[in-house]
């Protein structure tokens, strides 16, 4: 290339560069992601339409908004516009006398796991805006958003309220002071368009607590478990197991058989210790398991109870056809994949699997849900629920908007729709029965009542729980043989923690 | 020898002698701003992480705790940064030694082994492949392959049969850091390759033919004409590995183990990430930690240097 | 140009050993890739149940559902100007500050060229985060221009490294004919030194334009809106939310997707870009 050409170019690439970084300056700092939905409340001059009677009427009446509340027809909301144009939303739903207007921003996080449950959220967010007309509503909504916002949680700007899910460190942001302190709110807030108390709505066993405080008031149960396929059990004459002497029986089957017991996605180990330890610590009763979740007192973790069952693990980790092999480096995918293909007779996952692989499942595949887990067949068959619930930013701009979106999200419609979407049981005390299940989310919420439900109320620690994941990892892989050099790596971290 | 020039540069009188405008200016315009936003990308960035880490700061909250060297004396009384450290000299010596013996076989197969053209141009563009690739990409590829059971590398060897003898392999549970330097090998070859190539091809031929006529045979050759004509490609190839090493290995080893299972496949890179950019944020601790690592990278790269001049001086 | 006589290597057994060799090397190359594609055309089921066979049917709805899930026009458009932007300048700092350092004699310039060398041992890595929040101070985050100046400034010690060598091996004559002949310092600048240089720099670029492509880390804590993301960071969105979505054909489509143009544009320009490297014009390091 001729040497004044390539100058040519270089320059027109620099200028192009800086080109560039003048359209970057020009462009507001709130451009949304695409992943998003924006709906403008009422101020525009759009209207939103919504479901039942539409009924809109053109004013222009200047003055204030009048609204007028109406427990048994319909009610329009006039609002106003400076221009001196009034567009008028109507609502839905009946509005209770004492909701009071709100107006202003409210920006939400939510994390979905790719399946339908969007949908669920967009219904939500929509007849919240319905109700809201005023509230500007920005949503970003996605698998990513978790990693997309984090550094804005990290600048102090973070958005009003969130769902957790992957990329978003709950418990780390916990820990740093980055959510709204709830304790007080949940105990007086009322459920919206009631004067039933929020309180009084959800179970106060499943309530969880980070230092003595509330941090998300819970609305969803996961529980984890061991899913098979009860096609290929029957084909091979497996028995479903029940506890822990099962598995083990099991695990020489499963070596006749050339597959290995348990698979787990090594890279998030969580998932094997909520499925298959934390229901045998569980077991020994409340106090032991808040202590072993709080890790306040590491002399927990060198305790007789805690060392059986660690022995348990290893010892279904000693077994050949124990857990299946090379399942201590997989991802959650390369899990349920080996799981699909019958390299291993059970997965330890959560309850969302099944609304999660809707589509994946092959012919012939009976997905089904079994509760065994370490407990031992003298104890009683033990399941921990964990309450899932929305977090509110201490830092964030309209945390009122955020609190009034909570109790919006109380209402009987949304808790049943939260279930239906992703298979979840619930921690209030609404009428599950109400809600449209897969026959195998059914069979496995009568299952769970069945048995002795122990709620998780205390936040762990993240490097403690790293120290977990990793300590079950070495176990499964068969690094660590000896219960006390497992026992004494977490009383040491336990320890550290404290400082 | 020199000849004075007029009115420009005087090469032997004074030590710094008074450069002419026009220099000046070329200073002035093109290399003064560059030194200046390189300094400002890279030592105040450089001088803020060494402040962090005498400070306790989560990153979250303006609050910062004065803690004198405690993150140091942390981070050296763990044994994980100590077995990260190894897992990164592991990597880093048999990428060393792997990468520069597959790239000097392959540019010496390519430049002088009688292939025709097309093939000599399929297989360099084949073997460059790995590089434009993005990392994200072939890990996830390489993750599939070694997947348990039902991966491709499981899939091969019991077709070959040998699964009938030995077990079967945990490849990433049993064997995972010469997997990952597998993988880490197989992206970085290309790139070094090219320019070997290069350099290769400009040994004239009658150097080669005069050897043979003396009797040398190829592997004579390769070691008293190729070899020392490379030189200075080569170690470069060897510097460059060496410094971007901890940023690539990382890169690798984050989205295929994480880490590895049990910290196995810990390395330095991903240490100081997880504590900064990732969940229990300590950025204190976590800059200490590179600050350590970057004593190390430059004692290690000074070594090398130091090592290959004299080398090179002999 | 010298003709280059093709010698052969020697023993019969050996040129097949080395020849075996190229093709193993050759077929961990291309099978993965091969594989990606194969498997792109799947349903995911099929996926799961075998995933080294041929494809049943082509699943063309695989790429459908990739594109329509991601914007991947907008990443490609985002990586070509930031590639182009920040290469650029990179060569443009490089040759310049190459070309001072090698041949000019002032007070500062060994100490400048051994300042950029010890930089070079900078794990760069390490600074994303105060670089980070310096770059929030000043505004310039989510900014695609900042983002490719500071991919050029990043990699200008490596490459310094490399090609200060070569321009102290330029003869100092042909600068002083210049010189005499009353040539400015561009004039130099360009049609003496650039010319001896030209393979080493064409070799840099290439590598430069590989590696900004492909950067992920420092892409993803600059860029904030959707319609900046680059290349990298819609493949790892996307591979993480196909991941959910358990749906592997679409995310092999996605990668495919992601990899085409990088890959069409290398094979086009191959022989310019690896030739040119080729014609060494007779400087040896």
């Amino acid at each position: 290339m001729k040497n004044w050409m390539k100058v040519i170019s270089v320059s027109l690439a620099v200028l192009m560069l800086f080109s560039m970084s003048g359209c970057d300056m020009l462009v507001q700092k709130d451009e949304t992601p695409r992943t998003s939905i924006i709906e403008v409340g009422g101020d525009s001059t759009t209207t939103t339409t919504g479901a039942d009677d539409p009924a809109t009427e053109d004013s222009d009446v200047p003055g204030d908004t009048t609204t007028k509340g109406d427990v048994t027809g319909t009610t329009t909301t006039k609002g106003n516009t400076p221009g001196g144009k009034t567009t008028t939303t109507k609502t839905t739903k009946a509005q209770s006398k004492t909701e009071k207007k709100l107006s202003g921003n409210l920006e939400l996080q939510i994390f979905v796991n790719g399946s339908d449950n969007n949908v669920f959220w967009e219904g939500l967010i929509n007849d919240f805006e319905d109700a809201n007309p005023d509230v500007k509503v920005i949503t970003r909504i996605g698998t990513n958003v978790g990693t997309q916002l984090a550094t804005r949680w990290m600048q102090g700007n973070p958005p009003d309220i969130a769902n957790g899910g992957t990329g978003m460190d709950a418990t780390a942001y916990m820990e740093s002071g980055l959510f709204e302190d709830l304790t007080d709110f949940a105990k007086t807030a009322t459920v919206y368009g009631s004067s039933e108390k929020i309180w009084d709505k959800i179970k106060p066993e499943s309530v969880e607590y980070f230092n003595g405080k509330i941090y998300h008031i819970p609305n969803t149960a996961t529980n984890y478990g061991l899913w098979y396929d009860a096609a290929y059990f029957k084909k091979n004459g497996l028995t479903v197991p029940k506890n822990y002497e099962d598995l083990m029986a099991l695990a020489d089957k499963c070596q006749k058989l050339g597959i290995g017991g348990v698979a787990y996605p090594g890279t998030s180990g969580a998932y094997l210790y909520w499925g298959m330890i934390m229901p045998a610590l569980a077991a020994y009763g409340k106090d032991f398991f808040d202590q072993v979740c709080s890790a306040k007192d590491p002399s927990v973790f060198k305790s007789a109870n805690f060392k059986a069952v660690m022995q348990r693990l290893i010892d279904l980790a000693g077994k050949n056809g124990g857990f299946m092999k090379g399942t201590v480096a997989i991802n959650h995918t390369q899990s349920q994949m080996q799981w699909l293909n019958h390299r291993a007779a059970l997965m330890s996952c959560g309850s969302w699997l099944e609304s999660e692989m809707k589509t994946n499942i092959p012919l012939g595949f009976e997905m089904r849900y079994s509760t065994a887990s370490l407990v031992t067949k003298s104890q009683k068959p033990t399941v921990v629920l964990m309450g899932g619930g929305m977090y509110i930013a201490a830092k964030g701009k309209n945390k009122e908007n955020a609190k009034e979106f909570l109790r919006f999200m109380y209402q009987d419609k949304y808790l049943l729709g939260i279930m239906e979407s992703y298979g979840y049981m619930t921690a209030t005390k609404v009428d599950a029965s109400k809600a449209k299940l897969t026959t195998t989310t059914k069979e496995m919420i009568k299952t769970v009542n069945s048995m002795n439900v122990v709620w998780k109320t205390q936040t762990m620690k993240s490097t403690f729980d790293n120290e977990f994941r990793n300590v079950n990892n070495a176990i499964v892989l068969g690094n660590i043989k000896n219960v006390d050099e497992a026992c004494n790596r977490l009383y040491d971290v336990a320890k550290k923690n404290l400082k | 020898m020199q000849t004075a020039s007029v009115g420009a540069v005087q090469q032997k009188t004074r030590k710094y002698p008074k450069l002419s405008a026009s220099k000046k200016w070329f200073l002035w315009i093109f290399v003064i701003p560059t030194l200046l936003l390189f300094s400002f990308v890279t030592i105040v960035p450089l001088v803020e992480s060494i402040y962090i880490s005498f400070f306790e700061w989560s990153g979250y909250t303006p609050d910062m705790k004065f803690l004198g060297f405690q993150n140091y004396i942390d981070i050296l009384g763990d044994p994980l940064f100590y077995k990260s450290a190894i897992n990164d000299f592991i990597i880093i010596f048999f990428k060393e030694i792997i990468v520069c013996a597959i790239v000097i076989l392959f540019a010496v197969t390519l430049t002088r082994l009688k292939l025709t053209k097309v093939e000599n141009s399929i297989y360099r563009f084949i073997f460059y492949i790995p590089n434009i690739l993005s990392s994200i990409v072939f890990t996830q590829l390489w993750v599939y392959i070694f997947n348990p059971g039902i991966g491709l590398a499981d899939g091969l060897l019991r077709a070959a049969g040998l699964y009938d003898w030995i077990p079967e392999q945990g490849w990433m549970v049993e064997h995972t850091m010469p997997v990952l330097i597998w993988v880490i090998c197989w992206c970085t070859v290309g790139s070094f390759m090219i320019v070997m190539i290069s350099s290769i091809n400009n040994i004239s031929e009658e150097t080669y033919e005069a050897a043979e006529i003396d009797g040398a045979n190829q592997w004579r050759q390769l070691v008293h004409i190729t070899l020392p004509a490379v030189w200075t490609q080569l170690r470069y190839m060897m510097v460059t590995i060496l410094c971007s090493s901890l940023a690539a290995n990382m890169n690798i080893v984050l989205p295929m183990t994480n880490g590895g299972p049990d910290n196995a496949s810990m390395v330095m890179g991903l240490y100081v990430y997880q504590f900064g950019l990732s969940g229990a944020s300590e950025v204190g601790y976590s800059n200490a930690g590179a600050v350590l690592l970057m004593i190390i990278a430059f004692g290690l790269s000074f070594l090398f240097n130091v090592v290959l001049l004299r080398r090179e001086e002999k | 140009m010298a003709i280059k006589k093709k010698f052969s290597l020697g023993s019969f057994s050996l040129r097949l050993l080395l020849r075996i060799f190229l093709i193993a090397w050759g077929i961990t190359v291309v099978y993965p890739l091969f594989w990606m594609v194969i498997s792109s055309f799947k349903s995911s089921v099929e996926f799961y149940l075998d995933p080294w066979t041929l494809p049943q049917s082509l699943m063309w709805e695989n790429y459908e559902s990739a594109w329509v899930s991601s914007k991947f026009s907008e990443y490609f458009l985002n990586s070509a100007l930031v590639v182009t932007g920040s290469t650029a300048l990179y060569l443009l700092m490089l040759t310049t500050t190459a070309y001072a350092i090698g041949k000019y004699k002032f007070r500062l310039q060994k100490p400048i060229e051994i300042f950029y060398f010890f930089a070079m041992m900078i794990p760069t890595i390490l600074l994303t985060i105060p670089l980070y929040f310096m770059m929030f101070n000043l505004g310039l985050t989510d900014n695609r221009a900042a983002l490719g100046a500071i991919y050029a400034l990043q990699s200008l010690p490596g490459g310094l490294y490399l090609l200060i060598g070569f321009v102290k091996n330029i003869n100092n004559a042909f600068i002083e004919a210049a010189e005499i002949d009353g040539a400015g310092e561009w004039y130099i600048f360009t049609r003496v030194i650039l010319p001896f240089v030209k393979p080493t720099v064409l070799y840099l670029a290439v590598v430069k334009i590989m590696s900004t492509w492909n950067e992920y880390v420092l892409a993803l804590t600059y860029l904030r809106t959707e319609s900046k993301f680059t290349v990298p960071i819609g493949v790892s969105y996307l591979t993480n939310t196909m991941e959910y979505r358990v749906d592997f054909g679409a995310m092999f489509a996605a990668l495919t997707i992601s990899v085409l143009p990088i890959f069409i544009l290398f094979a086009v320009f191959q022989k310019h870009i690896l030739s040119g490297v080729d014609a060494g014009e007779g400087v040896k390091g």
